[in-house]
Parts: C-alpha cells; structure tokens; sequence
C-alpha cells in the first residue's frame, strides 16, 4: 500500500472505529466480541483499500460485521468469545444506573435480524436499499424485519420509557 | 418512535463504551505482516511451479543428449517423487475411441486416485487463486473425515489425478446408469472438489468443482444426453447443455433444466464456452437450484471445467435461500483459469 493511501486508512481508522464499534455491539450486545469483529472487519479493509471504492467504504466494513455476527454459519467459527444466547431482562422501570441503558436493553431482546434491520435503518439512518445489501437480503425483507422489530419494541419499552423519543401521551 | 431513537440509544451509548484496543497503528502493522505472510506464500507456490518447470527442461535435455542413464542409478531417484514416471514437456494427445454406437456409453472411475507435480502444482496456484478472491472465504474438506475448515496453504484440497476408463451403460431406463464391460480405453484427469466459497451475506458457501481433461479426450461444446437428469452430460462432451428441456424421472415430473450460454475468447487465443444452469423443480416449493460453469479450451489442447454451483437448502421443508445466486459469473471462473499456469496431463 502506498503512503498516502495508508494515511487515508488511518485516518479512516480514527474517525469511524467507534462509531462502527458501536454498531457492532448493538447487533451483538458484547463489547468484547463487537471489538474482535470490527478489528477483523478492519483488517479485511486493510487489505482491500487499494481497490476500495471510497464512496462504499463504511457499507463494506458494515457488511462484513454484520455477517460476522449474524450468520449462522460463521458464528460455529467465531470461537474466542462465547456470548450467551440468554435474553436480558426486561427493561427496568425503575430509577437508578438501569434506566439509562433501557433501549438498548430493549434492542438486546430483539432477534438478531430484526436488530440489526432496526440499528442500520434508524441509528446509522440507511435507506431501504442500502440496509438490503448490506444484510445480503431483499428490500421487502427488510421492511418486515423493521416492521416487527419496532413493533416488538413498542411491547417491551414501557410507556416512561418512549416518552424521550415519542414524547408524552396528550 | 423511530424520530429520536438515534439520538436516544447514542446517549445511552455514551454512558457505556468502554475504551477501545483497536489503534490503527496496530492493524496498519498487523496488516502488513499479513501481506508479507501471503506474499511469502505465494512465493512458494512460484517455487514450485518453477522447479516443476526446470524438473522438466532437465529431463527434456537429457533425453535430447541421448542420456537415457538407468533411473534406479541415479541420485535423484532416491525421493518417491522423482521415481515417479518422467513427465514429457508437452501435452500427449488421448484420442477418442468410436465405440459401438448402437450402444450406450459412460464414464467409470478406474485405479487409484494420487497426487503428482502438476496436481501438486495446480493445488498451490488455485489456493492462491480462490483465496484471493475479494468477499469471500475459502474452506475446504478433509478428504476423508469430511470435516471442513477454513482453508490454508497446508490444508488445501488437494488437487488428484483420476483415471476414467470407458464403459458400457448396461442401464435400459432412460437417463440411468449401470456399469458394464469397461471398452478398454482410458484417460488420465486432475481434479478438485472439496473446496468452498462463503460468500459475504449468503447464508452457505457455495461449492467449488475443477477438472482438468486432457488434449484429445473431448469433443469440443456441450450436450446433454436425452432423457437424463439435468446436467448430466454426453460422455463425449465435457458439460450438458445449453438447450433447455423438461425431465421427468425417478419419481421426479416436469423439472426443467434452463440453460443460458455464451461463447467467448481469453487473452491467448482461449475458446471459453460459459453456462448457466438453473433447475426449475414446479412441483415443490424451492426456487431453483443455480450452478455457474465454464469450459476454458486452452492452446496446448488441454481442457478446464470449473463450476460454482450455489448453496440449496440442505434438509426437506428447510425454508429456501433466496438468495441461492452462484458467487462467480462464468467469466470470473475464467478469469481465474487465465491465472493458472498450464501443467501436462499424465
């Protein structure tokens, strides 16, 4: 890799790595493994930047973190951490450290499918499009996938707890 | 709901990251290491196809000084490799027999199966060739545990020589086989089955199949024979195609083989013949079933057949993929014959 494009990686590296580490750990819910995928998904860049169309960058990186994560298959492969197939709790209504992670707590109960169709269309703010090939599906599949995540959402999180982004029942 | 759920799990997000290991100096070095690993790799594989080569000019020179020095006498003879039969420089041709045409014929595998220079050659460049490619990963199967794993230069197919012999189909159902009185011509092939392709975003890997036919143990183009299940082939040819046709057959009505062909050149005079396979099944509920394939005709007379065929559903009522679509174009097959040095068929 040449010098300048090497620099462009780095700098690639410092300004999404959290952000695509965030992503990773809301599709798995553990921060150890979303490092291990997105130091994975990193490298696999790393290697194909000369010919990475720049424009495409942050969709590749999702892509393969989403199938790191998601995809049966792989996870029979993906051994050094073990993450527990168990569903957290329901949110906590009540007030102390709880009430601060309550939709993401929400978001863990989600099915894998349906929470990465959740996270890439409304906390990355995808389009329609762009969440299908990313998830390698169609984009009926990830309308219904959306659809019942937000709906199984709605049942979990209780009325307090839509209120910051719903706001308050008139 | 959806309006400030960004905003809302970001703040939530921010009481609870931990600090990250991840550094980009870290994965620039690591990343270079890698290189440097795969370039020592493919280093290697070179090492081989040029010993191989100068194997074969020593001994082309040799015969050429009329030095024809009893084998058993020679220090070079001492490996099991080099005891082996010599290789010739150039491609010996194995012309088709015309056998009894008011009779039906196919293929039966006879002898052993083994590895020699060129399948060990041919092993090194398709590894290098295959786990090249960009958005997918490359596994292969113990050929006899069946255990697959991911794959690495040491683990990797290998490619075998096989030996067909030509036998009579005995079978009087349409399309079935039943061995008979082998015709007594045979022909040498290398082959590769047990590697696959995992695709980023498709749900199973697809399987890899490579064959190498020798110089005159051929008819060029395609033909399936009538009656038979899609995709088996006339024993003349090396695929089935490119007319569509319904089948019906061992319990089995109304299955269609859908051909799509396309002839085309490569960069030194290659005929290519690409084919797209789908198998409709109407009478159950699967899509249909996709393979990629092609057929490289290469100048010195050899043949290569490589195909991707894509994942199907693996138990009854399992629901399908949808997106079952091979990974490689028939073109992208090419391309990677292209890349493959050419070795005799023995």
């Amino acid at each position: 890799m040449r010098s300048e494009q090497e620099a462009e990686f780095r700098q690639f590296v410092a300004t999404r790595t959290e952000r695509l580490r965030r992503f990773a750990y809301l599709c798995c819910g553990d921060w150890h493994r979303a490092e291990d995928v997105v130091q994975t998904a990193l490298l696999r860049l790393y290697h194909a930047w000369k010919r990475a169309q720049r424009s495409s960058v942050d969709g590749y990186v999702r892509r393969i973190i989403v199938n790191l994560l998601i995809d049966e298959h792989r996870l029979v492969w993906f051994r050094r951490v073990h993450v527990s197939d168990r569903m957290p709790e329901r949110a906590s209504t009540d007030h102390g450290p709880h009430e601060r992670m309550v939709l993401t707590s929400a978001l863990m109960r989600l099915p894998k499918r349906q929470r990465a169709a959740v996270v890439l269309r409304y906390w990355e703010d995808l389009p329609i499009e762009q969440t299908a090939q990313i998830m390698g599906c169609s984009t009926g599949a990830v309308k219904n996938l959306t659809m019942r995540g937000l709906s199984t959402l709605r049942g979990l999180l209780t009325e307090e707890a839509l209120v910051p982004f719903e706001g308050a029942p008139s | 709901m959806t309006r400030d759920f960004g905003s809302s799990l970001d703040r939530e997000l921010d009481t609870a990251s931990p600090p990250t290991a991840i550094t980009a100096d870290g994965l620039v070095r690591k990343g270079r290491l890698e290189t440097r690993r795969r370039s020592l790799t493919a280093g290697a594989a070179s090492v081989v196809i040029v010993a191989l080569a100068a194997g074969l000019v020593f001994q082309l020179a040799g015969r050429a000084g009329g030095d024809r020095a009893d084998p058993a006498a020679s220090p070079s003879t001492s490996s099991s490799e080099s005891a082996a039969p010599s290789f010739p420089l150039t491609q010996s041709a194995f012309p088709l027999p015309q056998p009894d045409p008011d009779k039906k014929w196919f293929w039966a595998t006879v002898g052993s199966v083994e590895q020699n220079p060129a399948t060990r050659a041919l092993t090194g460049a398709w590894y290098q060739a295959l786990s090249n490619i960009d958005g997918a990963e490359l596994f292969t199967s113990d050929m006899d545990t069946g255990v697959t794993s991911a794959a690495t230069s040491a683990n990797f197919g290998p490619f075998t020589r096989r030996v067909d012999g030509l036998a009579e189909n005995v079978a009087t159902e349409p399309g079935a086989f039943g061995r008979g009185e082998l015709q007594g011509y045979q022909r040498p092939m290398y082959e590769l089955w047990n590697v696959n392709l995992h695709f980023d975003g498709v749900k199973r890997p697809d399987g890899i199949r490579i064959e190498y036919f020798p110089k005159g143990s051929y008819i060029e183009g395609v033909k399936s024979i009538p009656g038979a299940v899609p995709g088996a082939s006339d024993w003349r040819y090396l695929s089935s195609g490119c007319e569509d046709y319904f089948w019906s057959g061992q319990g089995r009505d109304g299955w269609k083989a859908d051909y799509t062909c396309r002839e085309s050149t490569g960069p030194n005079g290659e005929r290519v013949q690409e084919i797209l396979l789908d198998t409709h099944r109407p009478n159950d509920s699967s899509p249909p079933s996709r393979s990629s394939k092609v057929i490289v005709y290469l100048p010195d007379g050899n043949a290569v057949v490589v195909e991707d065929i894509a994942p199907e559903p693996m138990e009854p009522g399992e629901p399908s993929i949808p997106d079952a679509e091979p990974g490689l174009t028939p073109r992208e097959l090419a391309e990677l014959v292209f890349s493959i040095p050419a070795v005799v068929i023995v």
